[in-house]
């Protein structure tokens, strides 16, 4: 009897074995798929998590976005500090024009001289900023090579035609 | 003493069946058939056949390396999808930044 219990019991044990084997197997297959997507996935999308915690990633980004050698990259950096400055510039005085045009149109119920007048006045200002925008524009986009530089333009372009305004809505997807 | 007919012995002992009854208390015995029945019908259902095959297939070291290097490759896959979109999402937002960089309209704003 002690016999055939032997030979009762080593199939189902064998079995047992196997499952778990196969268990252990399967376990292995979702665990190596798992540490291969987080590697691939960090290591691929490393240089855009690096640009996008860095104070001055934009500039990184425009590097790569438009293949940009270190020269090129060295003389838009070096326009983009002299730009800079003019810009913060530009920016306080739309915003002084803003609060002037935003105060006499609060002070007046009708339109009178001093609305118009400030009105005039702070579209100068944005028009002066957007002309000053342009030539920067115009200025990096001479740095870059013929195609990277026409891409540029065609990003920058909606920025100037109508700003905050995405893109992709600008230009018309039926004109295309 | 007579000797019996060779015929007619043959003849009985192609007649003759064995039915032997079981001991009434061999219980031993019936546990092994209960057991025997129940291993049957196991075997017998499904998912635990399933499992068993997948198992049997499986711990083959051939099929082992190819559920690991084919689960690898469908992982890479999906995180190559997944980091192309997160690398178009963070240029939009590059993109957005470095006009506003350069942009007084949007900096005053």
């Amino acid at each position: 009897m002690r016999h055939r219990s032997i030979h009762w019991r080593c199939p189902a044990n064998a079995a047992m074995l196997s499952v778990k084997r196969g268990l252990l197997i399967l376990l292995l297959a979702a665990a190596t798929a798992c540490a291969g997507y987080w590697i691939y996935y960090r290591y691929v999308t490393a240089p855009e998590r690096w640009m996008s915690t860095e104070a001055n990633g934009e500039m990184e980004w425009l590097r790569r976005e438009y293949h940009l050698s270190d020269a090129q990259f060295t003389r838009i950096e070096e326009m983009h500090r002299e730009y800079a400055p003019k810009c913060d510039l530009m920016c306080e005085k739309i915003a002084k024009a803003n609060a002037r045009l935003d105060q006499f149109i609060l002070a007046n119920k009708t339109e009178t001289p001093e609305v118009e007048a400030a009105m005039r006045d702070c579209l100068a200002v944005q028009g002066e900023c957007r002309q000053a925008l342009l030539a920067h524009v115009y200025a990096v986009s001479a740095e870059m090579s013929p195609v990277d530089g026409t891409r540029y333009r065609e990003m920058m372009k909606s920025r100037i035609v109508e700003p905050g305004v995405s893109h992709a809505a600008v230009i018309s997807q039926v004109a295309k | 003493m007579n000797t019996p007919d060779p015929d007619d012995l043959s003849a009985k002992l192609r007649t003759w069946t064995v039915d032997p009854k079981v001991v009434p208390g061999s219980f031993s015995r019936q546990v092994w058939q209960r057991i025997g029945a129940r291993q049957a019908g196991r075997e017998e259902a499904f998912w635990p056949r399933a499992v068993q095959w997948l198992s049997t297939q499986l711990v083959r070291p051939r099929y082992a390396v190819a559920l690991v290097v084919l689960s690898l490759s469908a992982s890479i896959g999906m995180a190559h999808v997944q980091a192309q979109e997160t690398k178009a999402k963070v240029g939009k937002m590059m993109e957005a930044r470095y006009a506003a960089s350069v942009d007084p309209l949007a900096m005053s704003r």
